[in-house]
């Protein structure tokens, strides 16, 4: 009979420790948007954290982007050939990079570079009691440590997204050309075929969104960092999976409401 | 932090901006140098447009769909595009929707009125909207050869089954038939082309000559005319008359005899009607004749009778005063 329970009892143990998890970050998000009045404490941190979050990201992001607008190309041809317009290439890479590859790529490469960032310095804040410190000196801690950087993602990585979005289908374009037998009016007529506004919309929605889950997150289990330096490994780990599952899910939530 | 990093962070954030506004601009076709204007088109239906689809004129791209909606009364769908403005748009300009390609995507061209005439275009309500129309797209097509595959379907299985093996070998052999008849018409008209090539030879060589008798009346006629014009000719006439009336006259003299004749006739045929009613007595026998000539003892008496009556006259004639007395008182 024990043998028998023990499946529900893990799968009820592990969506209890979903829903606090979650009823936690919840709670620190609601502090957050509370903390947020005292911009006095995090105004002057803002910018170093848009510098960390969203500059110091953008390498890593437009790498992505620039590989990622090649193989598009390159692969959109490779099955477009024969049967479809190559002008489709322009589409198929316009359309891909706007509305799915750019922000979640961007999403991910930042979840594991800012994320990772963040939650090892507040875990390693939290277990070497600098944030107890700061609660003792009666300074926020929430609108010190977390509102700065969840504002900085907010604000950069839809920024950051927009510059992959643009070096992407650049990639794609010049790969094209050079590499495709197209014309450059061939790619930019697909590219601008099927083009709506909301298309940009779109893409600044998703990155917005994946920039609040990505530094939230990482804030979340760098206060709720337990331990010493294993323990900051830990969330560490657990913020860039957290991270990375949220930005997914989120995606095909997007995908679901606004398409 | 230094300022570098600060400016470096505005940097990105106006990167990123331009990028996106400008990009999206450039995207949706819309021109930062060349004025535009925008003119609405009214529908009964609009297919698969969308707004950022190209709007063309004589095949050229003139401007993008902006904006697509349903009228207030819900009657008609109108479309805004925003097109360059040094573009003279025709009096009677129209506006077509039609696929741009096999592959979804649409397009709005702007035309004359009377390069489509036959299409049933839109009757705007307001004086600036262009009319326009929307050509089915390509589902509506396949569905209606989709609909009409199914009856062909249908048919060619009746087809199948009115069809069988033996009405193919009737058709077959009805098709032999006909090779064999024609071949046998083919040959008879070629016999008789042949003869009717002769006979219009002889049509010909006969129209010929009934050319040559028509002259050689014609010359006879003359003469005749020549003839009849002498003085001679008419007293010659006048002699015929005289004798045409003469026997008219002995006609209608014959023609009184004739009556005579005819009612002596009638009396001779009924004299002999009754002659031959007595011979047909006689030849019975009746009668003292009949009986002469069927009796041969009669007749035999009557040849004793006559040669006595011979005597007797012989007698007579020798002596008559034996017989004969005449006295005047």
């Amino acid at each position: 009979m024990q043998l028998l329970l023990k499946p529900f009892a893990l799968l009820g143990r592990g969506g209890m420790t979903l829903a606090a998890g979650v009823g936690q970050w919840g709670r620190l998000t609601a502090e957050t948007v509370q903390a947020a009045r005292h911009v006095d404490v995090w105004l002057r941190l803002l910018i170093p954290q848009m510098a960390r979050v969203g500059v110091d990201s953008v390498p890593i992001a437009l790498f992505i982007a620039l590989f990622t607008g090649i193989v598009l190309a390159l692969q959109a041809s490779y099955t477009f050939t024969g049967a479809i317009p190559l002008y489709f290439v322009g589409v198929l890479v316009g359309k891909t990079m706007m509305l799915e590859l750019g922000p979640v790529l961007t999403g991910l490469a930042l979840s594991g570079r800012v994320g990772a960032n963040i939650a090892a310095e507040i875990g390693t804040m939290r277990v070497t009691e600098q944030i107890d410190a700061l609660e003792t000196l009666a300074y926020p801690p929430i609108a010190y440590l977390v509102v700065p950087r969840v504002l900085a993602g907010i604000i950069m990585v839809p920024v950051v997204t927009a510059l992959a979005i643009g070096v992407g289908i650049v990639a794609g374009w010049i790969t094209a050309i050079q590499l495709l037998d197209m014309s450059s009016a061939d790619f930019v007529n697909g590219l601008t075929l099927f083009f709506l506004p909301f298309d940009v919309t779109f893409a600044m929605i998703k990155a917005t969104s994946f920039g609040f889950i990505i530094t939230s997150i990482g804030c979340f289990f760098g206060f709720n960092t337990q331990g010493g330096a294993e323990g900051v490994g830990h969330s560490t780990t657990r913020a860039v999976v957290v991270s990375s599952m949220a930005i997914l899910v989120l995606d095909a939530f997007w995908a679901l409401v606004l398409l | 932090m230094s300022r570098a990093k600060e400016a470096l962070v505005g940097v990105v954030i106006v990167a990123a901006v331009l990028l996106v506004t400008f990009g999206t601009l450039w995207l949706q076709g819309v021109s930062l140098r060349a004025a535009e204007t925008e003119v609405t088109a009214a529908f009964t239906s609009v297919g698969l447009i969308r707004p950022g689809n190209n709007v063309k004129y004589r095949g050229v791209r003139i401007g993008r769909i902006r904006e697509i909606e349903v009228d207030p009364q819900g009657e008609l769908v109108l479309v805004r595009a925003r097109i360059q403005d040094d573009i003279p748009l025709p009096e009677d300009a129209v506006a077509i929707l039609s696929p741009e390609s096999l592959f979804g995507d649409w397009q709005m061209e702007i035309a004359p009125r009377d390069r489509f005439p036959a299409y049933r275009y839109s009757e705007p309500r307001e004086e600036d909207h262009l009319p326009g129309y929307s050509i089915p797209d390509i589902s509506q097509l396949t569905a209606t050869a989709d609909r009409i595959s199914a009856d062909i379907e249908i048919l060619t299985e009746r087809v199948g089954i009115a069809f069988s093996e033996e009405t193919a070998r009737n058709v077959a052999s009805l098709i032999e038939n006909t090779e064999e008849v024609t071949q046998r018409l083919s040959q008879l008209i070629s016999q008789q082309a042949d003869a009717f090539v002769g006979v219009t030879g002889e049509i010909q060589e006969t129209t010929a000559e009934i050319g040559e008798a028509a002259v050689g009346l014609r010359e006879t006629l003359d003469r005749i005319n020549a003839t009849l014009a002498r003085e001679e000719v008419g007293e010659a006439l006048n002699d015929l008359l005289a004798v045409t009336s003469n026997l008219r006259a002995f006609s209608e003299g014959v023609e009184g005899t004739s009556d005579q004749f005819r009612m002596t006739a009638a009396r001779a045929d009924s004299t002999l009607m009754r002659v031959s009613s007595l011979l047909a007595t006689v030849e019975e026998g009746e009668g003292t004749l009949g009986m002469l000539f069927r009796d041969p003892g009669v007749a035999t008496e009557m040849e004793g009778a006559l040669q006595e009556l011979q005597l007797l006259l012989e007698d007579v004639r020798l002596n008559p005063r034996r017989y004969l007395r005449l006295s005047i008182f």
